[in-house]
C-alpha cells in the first residue's frame, strides 16, 4: 500500500535540546527519524503507531518510525527538521527561491518488517 | 558556589532573566530557562559536545598555527565566502564584514534562506514594525505559521502574553498547518493547508474590498476589526509559504490600515541569537540584509545567497561561523561542499561541518563565555555580559587575527 503524503518540517524543542547536550547521537536520531500522522492515514496504510515506512521522492529514500496524531490533518506528516530529512527537501531556483523544507511531496509506504 | 544572572543567547527572543549557580567553573543550576535555553546554558560544559579550541586537518594545532594555515587559505582564495555569524556578537560581525571588504569576498547568513526578507521590510518601513515593551498596547496577537512553544518557548510567557495579560486581555490567534499547543490556547485559530496562505492572504483581501470570500478569511476580518493593535509574528511556516516574497504580505498590510484604519505590527520570528543584528550592519553599510558580494564595489543579489553559492560551486573558500551547513541544507545541496572547498569553521561545538573543516576554531560562546551586543527579534539591542573565564578566543578575536593576517 502506498499514499501521498506531503511531508513539513517543523522545530521540536525536545529534539533541539537533545542535540545540544548529546550531539546528533541515538536519542537525537530517534527523534529526527519519527514522522507524525494522521489516524486515519495509519488506517490507510494499514498499519501502527511504531511501525516503520518509507517515504520517497526524486531526492531519494528514507525510512521512519510512525507516531499517531489527531493534531495532523489527513495527507500531511510532520517531521523535526534536520539532516535526516534533509535527504528528500529539494532546492531547485526554477522551482522555488528557497528549499522546500516546508512541502516535500513524498510517496510514502509500508516497511515489511 | 556563586550565583549569576545571564542572558540567555539559545535563541533570539535573548531572555536577561536567567539565573545560574556556578560551583567553581562548572554551572550546576539553571533558572527561569525553557527547555532550550537551559539545554544550551548546560551544554558549554560537556567536553565532549566542544571543539578543541584549535584543529588544523582534523589534528589539535596551537592558535597561531590554526590562524596561520586559515590566513593562506582565505588569501589564496579566488573566490572566498563568509558565512553564518548569526550566533555572534555585533563585534565580531563587524569584524567580519570588514574581513569581506578586506577579501573582496561574499558574505550571506542563514537569514537568507529565514527571515532576512521580514527585516528588509521592516529595516526599509516598507512593513511596521514594534519593539517588545510595546506589546503592552497589544490587544490581538497572531502567530502566523510559527509554534513558539518549540521555536522560542518563552516568547509568550516572557514577552508576548502572559506579562499584559492582566492590565488587558490581548486575543491570541494563530494561523497554521495543524492544531498545536499554541492553537488550543486561542480564541481562533485558523488552519490551512500547507502552503495556502497565499489563497488566505487574497481572500482576506476581498473581504476588505468586497466583502465577499471564504468564511475563514471573513472570521480573520472580523477578528482584525474587534483590535485597534494588533501583531502579527511571522514565522518560517509563512516565510516559506510565500517563498520569501512578501510583497502580497505587505499589501495586506497597507489594506488592512487603510481601508479598515488599523495600524498594525510586524515582528519576525527570528531563529538564531543575533540574526537581525547581522543583517542591521549590513543593511547600514550597504543598503541590505544579506546576499553581498564585496568583488568589485558591493554588489547585492540572489547569486551570492548561500544556497547559490552552493549550488553553483562558486566559493572555493568559506568561512563558516557558528552554523552547520551540512545538517541544515538539503542533502543534494550540501554534498557541493565536499568538491574541492576549503572549510575553516568557528564553532564551540563539533558538528558535522567543523568535522569536514580543514581549521576548525572551538571558540567562546557568546553570552556564556565572551561579551558584546546583539539585537533582540524585536529590534533591541541587548548586552551580553560573559560570565565565565576561558582561554578560548571569542569569534571577535578570532576573525580580527584573520583580518590582521590577510
Amino acid at each position: 500500500m502506498k499514499i501521498k503524503l506531503v511531508i513539513v518540517t517543523y522545530r521540536d524543542a525536545y529534539q533541539w535540546a537533545i542535540r545540544q547536550t548529546e550531539g546528533s547521537e541515538a536519542n537525537y536520531q530517534e527523534l529526527s527519524s519519527q514522522i507524525s500522522m494522521a489516524p486515519t492515514d495509519l488506517e490507510t496504510l494499514a498499519i501502527s503507531e511504531g511501525d516503520m515506512i518509507r517515504l520517497s521522492d526524486s531526492m531519494g529514500a528514507i525510512v521512519m518510525k510512525v507516531k499517531a496524531d489527531a493534531n495532523c490533518p489527513p495527507g500531511v506528516g510532520f517531521v523535526p527538521v534536520s539532516s535526516y530529512i534533509n535527504k528528500l527537501t529539494e532546492y531547485d531556483p526554477v522551482k522555488a527561491q528557497l528549499p522546500n523544507f516546508k512541502r516535500i511531496e513524498v510517496i510514502a509506504e509500508v516497511v515489511e518488517a | 558556589m556563586s550565583y549569576k544572572n545571564l542572558v540567555c543567547t539559545g535563541c533570539s527572543c535573548l531572555c536577561d532573566d536567567i539565573g545560574v549557580e556556578q560551583e567553581g567553573d562548572v554551572i550546576t543550576r539553571v533558572e527561569n530557562a525553557c527547555r532550550k535555553g537551559a539545554a544550551f546554558i548546560y551544554a558549554h560544559n560537556i567536553n565532549e559536545r566542544r571543539n578543541p579550541p584549535c584543529l588544523v586537518k582534523g589534528e589539535r594545532g596551537d592558535l597561531t598555527e590554526a590562524l596561520d594555515t586559515a590566513t593562506q587559505l582565505l588569501r589564496q582564495a579566488k573566490k572566498p565566502l563568509i558565512f553564518g555569524l548569526d550566533n555572534s556578537t555585533l563585534e565580531a560581525q563587524a569584524r567580519a564584514i570588514e574581513l569581506s571588504r578586506t577579501l573582496g569576498a561574499t558574505i550571506d547568513d542563514c537569514s537568507s534562506f529565514c527571515q532576512g526578507t521580514v527585516v528588509e521590510n521592516i529595516l526599509t518601513g516598507t512593513l511596521p514594525s514594534c519593539s517588545f515593551p510595546q506589546l503592552k498596547e497589544a490587544d490581538l496577537l497572531v502567530y502566523w505559521g510559527s509554534n513558539p512553544y518549540h521555536s522560542h518557548p518563552r516568547h509568550i510567557s516572557r514577552f508576548a502574553y502572559y506579562p499584559f495579560e492582566r492590565a488587558k486581555p490581548a486575543g491570541l490567534s494563530c494561523v497554521d498547518v495543524r492544531d498545536t499547543e499554541l492553537s488550543r490556547r486561542c480564541r481562533h485559530a485558523f488552519r490551512l493547508l500547507p502552503g495556502e496562505d497565499r489563497d488566505f492572504i487574497i481572500s482576506i483581501l476581498t473581504v476588505i474590498k468586497e466583502d465577499s470570500g471564504r468564511e475563514d478569511a471573513r472570521a480573520f476580518v472580523e477578528l482584525l476589526k474587534k483590535s485597534q493593535f494588533p501583531i502579527i509574528f511571522v514565522g518560517l511556516g509563512l516565510t516559506y509559504a510565500l517563498d520569501g516574497d512578501f510583497s502580497l504580505f505587505q499589501q495586506l498590510i497597507e489594506t488592512i490600515k487603510n481601508i479598515l484604519g488599523i495600524g498594525l505590527a510586524v515582528i519576525p520570528m527570528a531563529c538564531h541569537t543575533n540574526m537581525r543584528g547581522l543583517n542591521h550592519l549590513l543593511y547600514q553599510q550597504t543598503g541590505h540584509v544579506n546576499k553581498i558580494s564585496f568583488a568589485n564595489g558591493i554588489s547585492h543579489g540572489p547569486q551570492f545567497s548561500f544556497l547559490e553559492q552552493v549550488r553553483n560551486q562558486e566559493a572555493d573558500c568559506i568561512l563558516i561561523v557558528g552554523t552547520d551547513p551540512y545538517s541544515s541544507l538539503p542533502a543534494s545541496l550540501a554534498k557541493n561542499l565536499n568538491r574541492g572547498i576549503s572549510l575553516i569553521t568557528l564553532d564551540p561545538y563539533i558538528t558535522p561541518t567543523s568535522m569536514h573543516s580543514t581549521v576548525v576554531f572551538g571558540g567562546a560562546i557568546s553570552g556564556i563565555e565572551a561579551g558584546g551586543r546583539v539585537v533582540r527579534m524585536d529590534g533591541t539591542e541587548v548586552t551580553l555580559s560573559p560570565i565565565k573565564e576561558t582561554d578560548r578566543p571569542s569569534d571577535e578575536e578570532i576573525i580580527s587575527r584573520l583580518l590582521e593576517g590577510v
